[in-house]
């Protein structure tokens, strides 16, 4: 049966469920490294995350949008696993459950559903979280805190202080993510792998990504003057929870621009912003409002700045000659 | 999506699994090796000036528990794994406040090795640089538990007089067992001489295997006598004898018993034979550092001490002696009478007004090993570090009487 499908069409014969669990897939080495630094409560707001995401995306769909009803993409499983690994350990439930609520049905079915949004479902519900429950956000934990500790689950009162050391050097913190951080965020080479799993299915597209690191590098110096040092930005790259919305955020397909010069600029405005939010504003909404500032203006972006088609020049070129 | 999707999405997940969990338990035991390796090291930084070691380790015992005043334990070792001593960290309230010290405890929990006050407010230390250094000074390999010398003072000043022995010269004189005795243990005894009287006696023995003294394992049980423990027996007779000043008044029988001391169910001759050595070695001024220097007994200890040698009691003389001193001291002097015993374990309790002649910082005047004289003209502060000193021997105590 031939299914009508929404924006964005992809231009290869993969399917977008496909891609969605691939990007799931992606996800899954930082999400392992989660649920083993902070244990059980991971699994517990992920599934909260996914569940509420998912019915409320497929109900809600059905309601507002019979003709696409029957259509399952994932990308529900994928906005649930993403907000689950982009908050603090000791968040709880509730508002995980109004975040993800808050993400499917404001963000996502409001704006026409799965296509359609402009902002990043996982990253409006993250920063939903930070107007509904900015104490539980603020206050980060460190790994093995509590890894069998479901008490505090519906209060979200932290298990231990923030201020707990890690006996880490700062290159295995780097490494090994294990710092008090988002569940999901602190671990370079989890997060690597993810990366290599988007590169091995072709679902990467680098424009973005890397002019938001490279602008970040760049403006790292000035920001830093006093503390310049690669193992310093590295630190300062996966303790802010920079990376992961680096390699899976700025790739998202419905709120990033189409064309790679859209692409690369979208990412040195996010790079800058984020940098400014560092700089003069609060160091955790530096992770979050500057995708969600640039989210807004993809549309722009892709009305002046779209995709050249394919072989353009050498059409143009026979046509001349 | 087809079977073939499925299949490669479930393979590169399984993978993907593997991977991320190998690294995280690579990266968690590279981890915990680097911790350690750190941890090692802060610990030398900490502790190393009161106890160069190798290697540190952080006691978890349920001891701690019952001490809480005793913040931390760690028992220390050499390059071979050898234990070297403890390191104890103790915080506890006194008379001064809260005092907070850190010392270092020989390996058989016997001897403070070093010791250091780590005060809260920089400005106003408990002691100046200079006195914490004469107070590490003394302290120094000292015998726990420690006592203030005054407070020795005032608990050997005895109700009634009896003359002294004529030609005591003062110090502290030493004298030990040429060989242990059948059960092990080396007997060694320790009297003090000040005004040209006896003021303190100690009597114990050292297990030559085990290294441990006679009066700790009878406290743990671990040496049995019939009657009290042989600790409380020997300090019922050491202060006996401070009080009747000649061995010749115990009123000791040809098989080496007494039976005019209350409690003392022991025999104690060998104790008589150390106590005449100490008396003819302050008759000549022969002290317990020149006898510990000289290398004891077996390389001359009689060399040294015998220009007018006093002989050892025989046991008829002392029987005889013992006969005739019975009838004068028996009646009058019970160590009941004298207040010089107090409790069963020699703590004074209840509406006793002088607790102090009976016990130091809880621990009965039997088990204080060593006097300090402290700082003069801090005698609270002095006291107040002494306290922590015992209560780590109370933890030592009770810890290695755990382990053993």
């Amino acid at each position: 049966m031939k299914r009508k499908q929404l924006a964005p069409h992809i231009h290869a014969e993969q399917p977008a469920a496909e891609r969605y669990l691939y990007v799931m897939l992606a996800l899954l080495p930082a999400f392992v490294g989660a649920v083993f630094y902070y244990g059980i409560r991971v699994l517990v707001l992920t599934a909260v995350a996914e569940v509420t995401f998912f019915f409320s995306d497929y109900y809600s769909a059905r309601k507002l949008y019979p003709e696409q009803a029957y259509y399952v993409d994932y990308s529900s499983l994928v906005s649930g696993l993403l907000l689950s690994l982009m908050v603090p350990v000791q968040t709880s439930v509730w508002a995980m459950f109004l975040a993800a609520l808050f993400g499917s049905l404001l963000v996502k079915q409001a704006f026409g559903g799965v296509g359609t949004n402009i902002f990043n479902p996982a990253l409006a519900s993250r920063a939903f979280l930070e107007w509904i429950v900015p104490s539980q956000m603020a206050a980060v934990e460190s790994p093995f805190a509590g890894t069998w500790h479901l008490s505090s689950l519906f209060t979200g009162k932290p298990l231990v202080s923030a201020a707990q050391t890690v006996s880490d050097s700062p290159w295995m913190q780097i490494v090994s993510g294990r710092m008090a951080g988002m569940v999901g965020t602190t671990s370079i080479v989890l997060l690597g792998l993810g990366l290599v799993i988007l590169m091995e299915r072709k679902l990467f597209r680098f424009e973005a990504s890397l002019s938001y690191i490279l602008v970040l590098i760049v403006g790292y110096v000035p920001c830093y003057i006093h503390n310049v040092d690669p193992q310093s930005f590295l630190l300062w790259l996966s303790s802010g929870g920079l990376l992961l919305p680096a390699i899976f955020l700025l790739n998202d397909c419905t709120t990033t621009p189409m064309a790679s010069r859209g692409k690369v600029f979208f990412g040195i405005g996010a790079a800058i912003l984020t940098l400014l939010f560092y700089r003069f504003g609060n160091a955790t909404y530096a992770m979050i409002f500057p995708i969600l500032m640039m989210n807004m203006t993809t549309p722009i972006f892709d009305y002046y700045i779209r995709p050249q088609p394919f072989s353009k020049n050498s059409w143009y070129r026979e046509v001349k000659s | 999506m087809t079977r073939s999707f499925f299949k490669g999405l479930t393979w590169r997940a399984v993978l993907a699994l593997l991977l991320s969990l190998g690294f995280l338990f690579c990266c968690l035991v590279r981890s915990r090796k680097d911790g350690d390796v750190r941890e090692q090291e802060h610990f030398k930084q900490e502790y190393g000036s009161l106890l160069l070691a190798e290697e540190y380790r952080a006691l978890n015992t349920d001891v701690l528990k019952e001490h809480p005043d005793v913040k931390a334990v760690y028992s220390a070792y050499d390059n071979t794994g050898k234990l070297v001593g403890y390191i104890l960290d103790v915080k506890m309230n006194t008379e001064i406040g809260e005092i907070h010290t850190q010392m270092s405890i020989s390996e058989n929990g016997e001897n403070i090795l070093n010791i250091r006050v780590l005060d809260d407010d920089a400005m106003s230390p408990l002691f100046s640089a200079l006195e914490m250094e004469e107070v590490r000074y003394q302290l120094q390999d000292k015998r726990i538990p420690v006592g203030i010398r005054r407070e020795r003072a005032v608990d050997v000043v005895s109700p009634i007089e009896y003359d002294p022995l004529l030609g005591l010269h003062d110090g502290v004189y030493f004298a030990e067992a040429e060989k242990a005795g059948k059960d092990g243990y080396l007997d060694f005894c320790e009297m003090e001489v000040r005004g040209g009287r006896i003021v303190r006696v100690e009597w114990d023995a050292k297990n030559e295997q085990t290294h441990t003294n006679r009066s700790t394992d009878s406290i743990s049980g671990e040496y049995k006598v019939s009657g009290n423990i042989w600790a409380e027996q020997s300090y019922r007779l050491c202060n006996y004898l401070v009080m009747v000043q000649d061995p010749v008044k115990l009123a000791m029988k040809s098989d080496g018993m007494t039976e005019i001391i209350d409690g003392v169910t022991i025999p104690i001759a060998p104790f008589v034979e150390l106590v005449n050595k100490c008396i003819d070695y302050s008759r000549t001024s022969y002290t317990k550092e020149q006898y510990l220097a000289s290398g004891k007994e077996e390389d001359g200890g009689e060399d040294h001490s015998d220009p007018t040698p006093t002989p050892i009691p025989n046991p008829d003389t002392s029987e005889t002696t013992a006969a005739e001193n019975t009838s004068n001291t028996e009646p009058s002097f019970t160590s009941s009478e004298i207040g010089v015993i107090g409790g069963e374990d020699g703590v004074v309790t209840g509406d006793s007004t002088n607790v102090l002649s009976e016990s130091i910082d809880g621990i009965p005047m039997s088990e204080i090993r060593s006097y300090i004289d402290g700082i003069t003209d801090k005698p609270a502060e002095s006291a107040a570090l002494l306290s922590t000193v015992n209560q780590a021997y109370k933890f030592m105590r009770e810890y290695l009487n755990w382990v053993g």
